[in-house]
């Protein structure tokens, strides 16, 4: 059995434990994904200054009531990064099958 | 952490459906859901060990199979595109939704509603451009995501039977709530262009499967 490890999300390298075989490349549907999700956040946030800012010229109520739930939609995502990146620490695979490894292409130096 | 049965299938299946080199197995729970991506040459299927550990064998080849038909299909989009399609189509977007949020407030002059406007512009932005990809992978592909999806259903359909591929489906998975609330906002802000078409479609799409090619199917359903 030999074991890779998965090193990070986006510019991630997969690298061969013990063989110093290294495979170097960035991980699909990430820059689309991370756009969407960092315009979101940015709504979000922009969202919860503008409420603030009615709040302040007296519209409180409503501005109260939305910036409780921009605010929750930030918190949620913005957590959710921070468990994703956690998550994202290296991962260990097991392979199993030696044929897995056989990889049509020479490895990155 | 591993799991014998996922490996063994996924060495059967890639076998049989002719994806070769196998690919790389990551079993986590960072998500409640498989996925595949590109790392260079090398394709890495990702499994939510959890889930694993409470389906039958049948249901995990199911979804292994499905992943397995997007490498085959080369639905993998290199990053690099992805890039250029944020670049070039979602920010220029963006930026003229802002612009126009921008203009309105300052003929209106009422400032105190830029940043609101702003926000909401940086969201209807977001769909010009993901409207627009869509149109592009339509002209050249045939196919937007959604269907993509569907196509990958009906390849794993047709290893591993229909009724299973939509048991799998159905099955709930384990995810944390703050996944399921994220997944839920990010859908919800990517109205114009969803990844994956509703639960309801793919069920439906299977059970109306008459075994065709799963491109063409997806592309009439």
């Amino acid at each position: 059995m030999r074991t890779c490890s998965v090193a990070a999300e986006s510019a991630g390298t997969l690298t061969l434990n013990g063989t110093g075989e290294r495979w170097e490349g960035e991980l699909v549907k990430t820059p689309t994904d991370r756009h969407v999700r960092l315009s979101l956040l940015s709504a979000l946030g922009l969202a919860v200054i503008g409420l603030a800012t009615l709040a302040a010229a007296g519209y409180w109520l409503p501005a109260l009531a939305l910036i409780v739930a921009a605010g929750s939609g930030v918190a949620v995502l913005t957590w959710r990064s921070r468990s994703l990146r956690r998550a994202l620490e290296p991962v260990t695979v097991d392979v199993r099958d030696p044929a897995a490894l056989t990889l049509d292409r020479s490895p990155s130096p | 952490m591993t799991d014998d049965r996922v490996q063994r299938l996924l060495t059967q299946l890639a076998a049989r459906t002719g994806v070769a080199p196998v690919p790389l197995l990551e079993l986590s729970d960072r998500s409640g859901r498989a996925d595949v991506r590109q790392l260079g040459d090398v394709a890495v299927i990702s499994y939510p060990a959890r889930r694993a550990a409470t389906q039958p064998d049948a249901e995990i080849a199911a979804i292994l199979a499905h992943e397995l038909h997007h490498i085959a299909a080369h639905d993998l989009t290199p990053p690099a595109k992805n890039r250029r399609d944020v670049i070039r189509l979602i920010v220029p977007s963006q930026l003229a939704t802002a612009g126009l949020a921008v203009a309105v407030v300052a003929a209106s002059s009422v400032w105190l509603l830029l940043p609101l406007l702003l926000a909401v512009s940086i969201v209807l932005g977001l769909n010009v451009g993901l409207a627009l990809m869509r149109r592009r992978d339509l002209r050249e592909h045939g196919l937007d995501l959604p269907r993509v999806e569907l196509a990958a259903d009906l390849g794993a359909a047709r290893i591993v039977g229909a009724g299973v591929m939509a048991r799998a489906l159905q099955r709930p998975i384990w995810s944390s709530t703050s996944e399921r609330l994220s997944a839920k906002l990010i859908a919800a802000a990517r109205f114009a262009y969803p990844s994956h078409p509703p639960l309801s479609t793919r069920v439906a799409a299977l059970s109306a499967y008459d075994g065709s090619d799963p491109r063409e199917f997806a592309r009439t359903f």
